[in-house]
């Protein structure tokens, strides 16, 4: 009943706009330019979202039960044969988060093991157009050598990297994903330690230093800008180091256990962001989560 | 060209067309809203790690070991405490606020619902631009060091369920001068140890600005600074939990 009053919507603003061509009488030249770019910036993204949906995919945005954008994507916890062991846990560690980058589309994707990743040493362009395309794919746990528990191998990679809109650096924002306050600040490091039980921290990497609107202590509301998508990753015997435009982006959650001796074991843990990063992003791309300045 | 009557008639019919679209277009945007708002209620209602109630702490293992000589973990419970209440007759504290929190906001360290752990006195760890931020049942305090190089030590009493075996499974260390079983795993841009002391969840980062940075090659420098947390406070919040009186 909701989305044909949608359509409706929309249909009759683009049944409008096809007529306004040739309207005898005197219009808004403003106005129109302006309904005319929102109509093409929309449109646009229709054709992207419907060039890139699966079937299935498509048949599922008339479902009143999934109402939200659809987002080509592979399943959380499965990775790219070869890239890495993945997980099990697929659940939702940060329901309701906000999307961690202030502009759509976004592109989860793995930085090593596409082009201008150090596994793919045939094509070293990571502005290739495959990497800023969807399906969406999980790289937690990709292959390294550190330690982290929840990857099948027991070690991976402890966070998901996301391609910003474009592949152009120190230009797209990174967003709070809670309300918390700014607890560490490295030279390519912003964590954000949410406000409310649990107290998840949110680690968000290679950010442009010059261009962090936030400080240590900050408080920081959901949405609001932290800083901008880069390729910095500090330095190295006190020469700067690069990796690819992108943002890392991790979930650390404090976690206990009580055995069946009574015995309590706790530790904070880095979980997976895929299964919370693409809801948020759906709900993100219907709408929610506005940017804050 | 049109005749006047023919223009008349279609600029009626543009106003209607144009009012619907108005309607349509708000009627639509309401309803974009409301699905975000109704896909974040459903979420909420998805599976998803439960979170448990604040841990109980052990107010009394906190307590002596603030009010104990602060020798490296001489006065911390044993790994097998489970949260045991504060003794029935109130306990005195003589001293609730170490040096170190001393230096820290008054009203941060009040305002913190646990035992505020902070480098002993005079160790390795450097505690003169110290900070602290406090969320109540839990905290974190930022210790810059040399240039570059910032410790983290954050205490949390709110945690998620793992599952069954989650936690168990996960390798820890048994340290020297460190009473309970310890977690270090190394982060992207430095290291991290995580260990449960009172009830409470306490995690040390070290982050490094330079790779090279000879604190950050392995987590011996991290060890040492996990050795030298056995200062405890507590604030106005946690002495009331704790039943104390000074």
């Amino acid at each position: 009943m909701k989305i044909p009053r949608f359509l409706f919507g929309v249909l009759t603003v683009s049944l409008l706009l096809t007529g306004c061509d040739d309207l005898p009488f005197p219009t808004d030249k403003g106005s129109e330019s302006a309904s005319s770019s929102a109509s093409t910036s929309s449109a646009s993204e229709s054709a992207s979202s419907a060039s890139t949906s699966s079937a299935s995919e498509s048949s599922s945005s008339s479902s009143s039960v999934t109402p939200l954008p659809e987002v080509p994507h592979q399943a959380a916890g499965l990775l790219p044969a070869g890239s890495g062991s993945g997980y099990d846990d697929t659940r939702n560690w940060a329901p309701g988060i906000c999307f961690p980058l202030a502009d759509t589309p976004a592109y989860a994707n793995s930085q090593v093991y596409r082009p201008g990743g150090s596994a793919v040493p045939s094509n070293p362009s990571q502005c290739a157009p495959e990497n800023y395309a969807y399906p969406w794919i999980d790289n937690f746990c990709e292959s390294r050598s550190w330690v982290n528990p929840v990857c099948n191998s027991g070690k991976g990679h402890q966070g998901q990297d996301l391609r910003p809109k474009a592949c152009t650096n120190n230009t797209y924002w990174a967003v709070a994903a809670e309300d918390g306050v700014i607890t560490q600040m490295g030279s390519y490091t912003v964590a954000l330690t949410a406000d409310a039980p649990p107290y998840r921290v949110y680690r968000y990497l290679h950010l442009q230093n010059a261009s962090l609107k936030v400080g240590l202590h900050d408080r920081v509301k959901r949405g609001q800008k932290i800083g901008k998508v880069s390729n910095n990753m500090g330095t190295s015997g006190g020469k700067p180091v690069y990796t690819t435009i992108h943002l890392h982006f991790e979930i650390r959650v404090s976690q206990s256990e009580t055995l069946s001796d009574g015995t309590m074991l706790a530790e904070n843990a880095f979980v997976p962001p895929y299964t919370a990063l693409l809801d948020a992003y759906q709900r993100k791309l219907a709408g929610d989560c506005p940017v804050v300045e | 060209m049109f005749s006047g009557k023919f223009y008349l008639w279609r600029r009626a019919g543009m106003g209607a067309l144009l009012t619907s679209a108005v309607i349509g277009a708000v009627v639509g945007l309401a309803h974009a809203q409301e699905m975000a708002s109704s896909k974040a209620a459903q979420l909420k209602a998805a599976p998803s790690p439960r979170l448990q109630n604040a841990t109980q702490v052990d107010w009394s293992a906190a307590i002596r070991q603030a009010d104990g000589p602060h020798i490296q973990g001489a006065q911390a419970p044993s790994p097998q405490a489970r949260g045991v209440a504060a003794d029935k007759a109130a306990p005195r504290l003589r001293q609730a606020i170490r040096p170190v929190a001393s230096r820290l906001s008054r009203d941060q360290v009040n305002r913190t619902r646990l035992p505020l752990l902070t480098p002993r006195e005079g160790g390795m760890v450097r505690t003169e631009r110290a900070r602290l931020v406090s969320f109540g049942d839990a905290y974190s305090l930022n210790l810059p060091q040399d240039k570059g190089v910032v410790l983290t030590v954050t205490g949390n009493r709110r945690m998620v369920q793992a599952k069954r075996g989650e936690i168990a499974r996960k390798p820890r260390l048994k340290l020297a001068n460190i009473p309970e079983d310890v977690q270090i795993t190394r982060l992207e841009d430095g290291w991290s140890a995580s260990f449960r002391r009172f009830g409470v969840l306490y995690t040390v980062d070290l982050l490094c600005d330079d790779a090279q940075d000879v604190k950050c090659l392995d987590d011996a420098y991290l060890r040492k600074a996990v050795a030298d947390m056995t200062d405890v406070s507590l604030g106005e919040e946690a002495q009331k939990e704790a039943g104390v009186a000074q």
